[in-house]
């Protein structure tokens, strides 16, 4: 019964001592909502007026239309629309206040600095500034102006880092289709005003539209926030740490940061670290920063801090009773957090304006007090570790040595040492001949819904078996961490035969003295850029447009607004997106099909829905095959 | 005689029924005004879900009346004007062999008087059940039990064949 | 075409609503040895607890006994049976012809036999009799109470007492409560519960001696210790009320004999209720199943049987709720694993959570995929899925497995596909 919880050892382990404390999870939650309503679960069940809400039988034996008239394709894809555009939304917010940060800095306005200076100049290239001769910090206030110009677009030209950061061939695509945006928050705007009654009316416009919020988030949001953030704190190297519950110490300190932003967890890491003493009179070894979630990965891919756990077992991280106090910025924080914690000791902090909970401590960061804030916060959770209660103390002794910090650079990095003067061509000549079958982005969350991790892991071991290379991020990340998928010890178990060579012969030219892992992790979810550069740099390399490479995508566990827009974009980019959780689209059949079979004729990728793993892998090894096939390679 | 019958393959789960059977047994009878009611009124039919198939599911009116059976204090009895077993409020003392016995799990205990409560049919309504009413896909309907097809009553029924 | 009927409660008075069903005509005598229209045994610690009003103790309404075109005796208790002329005799020589008679009479409660067991505030507690001259005690200001005895009918005892303000302390002479009903660790839970309500339990505590000259002073629970004490409830179970049927050539075993039909080895004589001994279809052997249900139903069954019509009594079960200051826990079947060599097949899935400060507890007892038992604290919701499994006797279905888990299934994706 606990079994078709979780697969995670540490999670099991830690269930029943859930249930004798009185915690109540994510798990007996989703219990108690059963059976969850059809109506909405088809997607046809709409909300967009005060005459409504509206529902549509789907077998027809009551009404076809709601209230104002529109139909089931109509309420279905209004709803995706608003799903990918709030999901575009929370990148694009994001994106925006770490562009804010990197003026601030170059301005000498707050205390962060420019950490990675080949970074910047890389972006600026791309984006077609001249770089000899300037600063770092004029350097990257040009490169502000450009990501400002984009927000205060008001005519009619395109994003400015789309076009200077996306394919040539799939610009093309998008134009023909009047898709490219202009200025995110009014793309946003006006899709939130073309979802209100009594507007759009044509579910293929409204799919096309719902595409256009794929964009936005991929060029206004993940790409402009990564870039951002690699330029103030530096663009990830390989790294080696953990992951799992079992990197918890029960005699240190315990800070776990939680949520998306590095402006804050980079901070907390900071000062941890400088009050490493403080904790030592508090009787405790030291202070342990890790992470949940994308502030987990962040904190990972550039400072090597562990991983707890991810999205799901997110209560399950203060079951332990280790944890002293989990700080919060923005995203995937279950409220339930502040209820589980009362059963413990653990202090939970909030510290964004947006993102308040009744019974946790509010200290608010702001770009201008982050080390005040931040040393604030070290010193509750100093504080709280004296409130400790050692008999409600159990770390699951589960944790597995990971391999991270695959961004582009440290990928083309360590191929440089295969070729120093074409480093992709190593990569794609074992493509080409088929030691690589073809590569797969899993992404996104966990659900529910599913199995914690389930489809994440079993889906990548049938890949890898089949030779294909897997890149991950966000949560799905941090499944494949915790079941041994990103270590050396990782590539001998699961790697097919040719996919093993090839990740030896590179491990051993960048000098690893071991394979490289199978599945790389490229990082946070805003970092789902990193695999658009790199899709965008083979097609570049191969000149050949994106939608054509033998390559797929994977949210197998996917829950938030932000996955089905990163899927969205995904599909904008011509690849064929799996999506291993049903979205709230089968209502309307018509747009059902429109999505996983019409869309690849217009924009090159579709999306793949399937919540069987086995199957899900087999899908997608197909759609690699067929694509290599019409590129007449070997498969 | 009419029953609620129940076509669970048309059943999405979304609870109408169990939010038009609380409704109809408020003090109100109107949706806004029973949720601020001091005693908050208590559904009679619960949407179950069992192998990927949905039921809404109220008091069958078993003919061996296992509760009838197990009540101690005599409330839960056949009325004798309706045919119906109905339970008697004022005469239940809460000890729960009833819902120890309804193989349907239909009876519900009401927190706040620690009495049970069960379908009555929409007794208030004049017999005129709410939940049919509300179900938006026709998967509930009173009718004449020789007007329903027999597969109408497979499901739930078939796997719960050979309980009782 | 008459019948006599022995004995007004749950069988009784089923027995007697399904011959009317059937047969409006036909005389109907009932014979009771007390002097109530049909009340619910089972409620009495109700109306000691101050829950309810003695009135509310009556099962059916005051012209049921007319309606039903009722001749009911009160008073009459029954010691002779003369099967070769089919005339029942009561103690004060009274006689009555029967073409069918059914014998409910029930069960007598056990009596201590220690020294001082025959003061006037020692008590059994099975008839409205005993709860009303308890309740004159409680009414006189009783402050303290010892129950004798861990039963159900004790702790229901006790419970009510504690409720009406007593002191109260429970003796119980094996190291559990409840343990024809509960396992050790549900047992325990409810034990706690008690306790934090005001309950005082010495397991493992025989009573030696009731002390007082002409009222009850305190127990003697060893030779040097003395509890004080102004009431005694005694609760050391109940035998079939069988005995003074012996001699007038019936079958009896633990209580009278039936076969499947509920008619004893004499013809047109049959028994239901707790008097009976039938055959425990989870047990798998003949036993008395003392419970209200079992005394319905059986009682409904002789008498449709008696009407004339053919219809089988498939068996009895042990099950068991009680319910006490918020958690209520219910039983049914086989409740505790029996030694784990002798019976390999056997396996069971136990749960434990807390829940708002309460246990839920959960233990299923299987044998194979059979479900055998169960023993539920505290979530006693939709309970009755659970006795029907077990009542299925046959091994279940993986869906009806997880109706056992209490849990909801889920639709999303395999309806939708
Ligand atoms: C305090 C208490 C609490 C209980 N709680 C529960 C509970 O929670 N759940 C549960 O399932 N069960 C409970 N029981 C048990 C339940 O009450 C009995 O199983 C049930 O009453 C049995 O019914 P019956 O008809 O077989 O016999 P009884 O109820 O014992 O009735 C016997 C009838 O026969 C009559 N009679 C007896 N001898 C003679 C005679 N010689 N001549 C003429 N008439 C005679 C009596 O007057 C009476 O009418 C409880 C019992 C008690 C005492
Ligand atoms: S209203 Fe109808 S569709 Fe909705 S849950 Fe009830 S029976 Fe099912
Ligand atoms: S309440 Fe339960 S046991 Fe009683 S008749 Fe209804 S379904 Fe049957
Ligand atoms: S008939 Fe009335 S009481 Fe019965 S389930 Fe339907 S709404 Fe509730």
């Amino acid at each position: 019964m606990e079994s078709q919880k979780s697969i995670d050892p540490a999670v099991l382990e830690l269930l029943p001592k859930a249930a004798l404390d009185g915690v109540e999870t994510v798990w007996d939650r989703h219990e108690a909502q059963q059976p969850q309503c059809g109506f909405g679960s088809l997607g046809v069940c709409c909300r967009h007026c005060l005459q409504g809400p509206c529902r549509i039988d789907p077998f027809g034996n009551g009404p076809k239309t709601g209230i104002c008239g529109a139909s089931a394709d109509v309420i279905v894809t209004r709803n995706l629309l608003m799903h990918v555009a709030a999901g575009a939304a929370a990148h694009v917010d994001h994106a925006y206040e770490v562009v804010e940060a990197l003026e601030l800095a170059a301005k000498g306005e707050i205390n962060y600095s420019i950490a990675d200076e080949n970074k910047l100049q890389q972006v600026a290239k791309r984006l077609g500034l001249e770089i000899v001769g300037k600063s770092k910090e004029d350097l990257a206030l040009e490169v502000v102006e450009v990501a400002y110009a984009d927000i205060a677009n008001h005519g009619k030209k395109p994003v400015q880092w789309l076009m200077a950061n996306a394919p040539k061939e799939r610009i093309a695509v998008w134009e023909s289709l009047g898709i490219v945006p202009r200025n995110p928050d009014r793309e946003i705007r006006e899709a939130m005003h073309q979802v209100t009654m009594g507007m759009d009316a044509d579910p293929v416009n409204l799919v096309l539209a719902t595409a256009k919020q794929g964009l936005v988030d991929g060029y206004s949001g993940l790409k402009l926030a990564t870039d951002m953030q690699d330029i103030l704190f530096g663009t990830p190297a390989p790294v080696v740490t953990e992951a799992n519950l079992g990197v918890l110490k029960e005699d240190y300190v315990n800070l776990i940061v939680h949520g998306h932003v590095p402006l804050l967890s980079e901070k907390i890491v900071y000062w941890a670290d400088k009050l490493q003493d403080e904790a030592r009179l508090a009787g405790a070894q030291g202070i342990l920063v890790s992470g949940i979630c994308c502030s987990g990965n962040e904190v990972l891919m550039r400072k090597g801090i562990p991983l707890v756990t991810n999205f799901l077992a997110q209560e399950i991280a203060i079951v332990t009773g280790a944890i002293d106090a989990m700080v919060v910025d923005v995203q995937c924080i279950m409220p339930s957090l502040t209820q589980v914690a009362s059963c413990y000791h653990t202090e939970i902090i909030t510290t964004m304006p947006i993102v308040k909970m009744p019974g946790a401590t509010h200290v608010p960061f702001t770009l201008e007090n982050a080390d005040e804030a931040a040393q604030e916060i070290v010193r509750m959770s100093i504080t709280a570790y004296g409130r400790r209660n050692p008999h409600k103390v159990k770390i699951p002794n589960y944790k597995r040595k990971i391999m991270a910090g695959f961004s582009v650079e440290a990928i083309i990095g360590a191929l440089s040492t295969v070729d120093p003067v074409q480093p992709l061509k190593p990569l794609v000549d074992n493509i080409v001949n088929g030691n690589i079958l073809g590569v797969v982005a899993t992404v996104g969350c966990n659900n529910v819904q599913v199995t914690q991790d389930l489809l994440h892991v079993e889906l990548v071991k049938e890949l890898l078996k089949n030779n294909v290379l897997v890149v991950a991020t966000g949560c799905s990340a941090h499944a494949l961490a915790k079941a041994g998928l990103m270590n050396s010890e990782g590539t001998e178990a699961y790697a097919g035969e040719s996919l093993k060579a090839v990740l030896t012969a590179i491990g051993q030219a960048a000098g690893l003295g071991a394979p490289l892992p199978p599945v790389l992790h490229m990082g946070s979810c805003v970092d789902n850029s990193r695999i658009g550069d790199l899709v965008t740099a083979i097609a570049e390399y191969l000149n050949v447009d994106s939608a054509l490479l033998p390559v797929a995508a994977s949210a197998p566990e996917l829950q938030h607004d932000k996955a089905l827009s990163i899927g969205t974009w995904a599909v904008t980019m011509g690849i064929t997106t799996h999506l291993g959780v049903v979205p709230p689209v089968l209502g309307s059949k018509a747009v059902t099909k429109l999505l996983t079979q019409g869309l690849s004729d217009v924009i090159g990728g579709k999306f793949y829905i399937e919540t069987d793993a086995k199957k899900a892998a087999e899908g997608l090894l197909e759609d690699i095959r067929a694509k290599r096939k019409k590129l007449g390679l070997p498969s | 005689m009419r029953q609620i019958l129940v076509r669970s393959e048309y059943c999405l789960g979304c609870k109408s029924c169990e939010l038009a059977c609380a409704v109809a047994h408020s003090t109100s009878k109107t949706l806004f005004e029973a949720i601020n009611e001091p005693m908050p009124p208590q559904k009679r039919v619960f949407v179950e879900s069992s192998g990927g198939l949905n039921f809404p599911l109220q008091c069958r009116q078993c003919l061996d009346s296992p509760c009838v059976h197990a009540c101690m204090s005599g409330a839960m009895q056949f009325d004798r004007a309706t045919g119906l077993i109905q339970v008697d409020e004022h005469k239940c003392v809460g000890c729960l062999m009833c819902v120890m016995v309804c193989p349907f799990g239909v009876i519900a205990e009401l927190p706040d008087t620690h009495r049970v409560a069960k379908c009555d049919r929409c007794q208030d309504l004049d017999y005129d059940p709410a939940c049919v009413a509300a179900c938006p896909t026709k998967a509930l309907e009173f009718v004449e039990v020789r007007e329903f097809a027999h597969s109408g009553r497979q499901t739930f029924l078939d796997q719960m064949k050979g309980v009782n | 075409m008459s019948y006599i009927i022995v004995g007004n409660s749950a069988a009784g008075l089923f027995a007697i609503e399904e011959i009317r069903r059937h047969d409006t005509k036909s005389e109907i005598i009932v014979l009771t040895a007390e002097q109530e229209p049909s009340y619910s045994r089972c409620l009495i610690t109700y109306f000691l607890a101050g829950e309810i009003p003695a009135s509310q103790l009556y099962l059916r309404d005051v012209d049921f006994a007319a309606r039903l075109n009722l001749t009911v005796v009160y008073g009459a208790e029954v010691t002779e049976i003369d099967s070769a002329h089919q005339i029942v005799r009561s103690a004060d020589g009274r006689e009555w012809h029967y073409s069918k008679l059914l014998l409910a009479m029930g069960a007598l409660a056990n009596k201590l036999s220690i020294l001082g067991d025959d003061l006037p505030e020692v008590f059994t507690l099975r008839t409205m009799r005993d709860a009303l001259a308890i309740n004159n005690i409680l009414e006189q200001g009783a402050r303290k109470a010892i129950v004798i005895g861990g039963g159900l009918v004790s702790l229901k005892s006790a419970y009510a007492l504690r409720k009406r303000g007593l002191e109260v302390t429970v003796l119980v002479s094996s190291g559990q409560i409840l343990s024809q009903m509960l396992d050790a660790k549900a047992a325990d839970i409810i034990q706690e519960h008690l306790r934090a309500n005001g309950l005082r339990f010495l397991l493992e505590t025989e009573a030696q001696a009731i002390t007082g000259q002409n009222h009850v002073q305190g127990v003697l629970i060893a030779p040097e210790t003395e509890l004080d004490a102004d009431l005694v409830i005694v609760g050391k179970g109940v035998r079939p009320n069988s005995e003074k049927l012996r001699g007038f050539g019936f079958n009896i075993g633990l209580g009278l004999q039936v076969d499947s039909y509920l008619e004893t080895n004499i013809s047109n004589i049959y028994a239901a209720g707790d008097i009976t001994e039938t055959w425990d279809f989870v047990r798998q052997k003949f036993t008395v199943n003392a419970t209200w249900p079992n005394a319905t139903t059986q009682g409904r069954i002789a008498g449709a049987n008696m009407y004339g019509r053919q219809e089988v009594y498939l068996g009895s079960l042990g099950l068991n709720s009680v319910d006490f200051f918020g958690l209520s826990a219910m039983s049914a079947g086989i409740t505790k694993l029996l030694k784990k060599e002798a019976h390999e097949d056997w396996s069971q899935t136990e749960n434990l959570k807390m829940l708002g400060g309460l246990p839920i507890y959960r233990n299923l007892i299987w044998q194979g995929d059979v479900l055998k038992g169960f023993v539920l604290v505290g979530d006693t919701s939709q309970c009755g899925v659970l006795t029907a499994l077990v009542k299925a006797g046959q091994p279940l279905t993986q869906t009806q497995k997880n109706l056992t888990k209490g849990k909801r299934g889920t639709l999303a994706v395999g309806m939708m596909k």
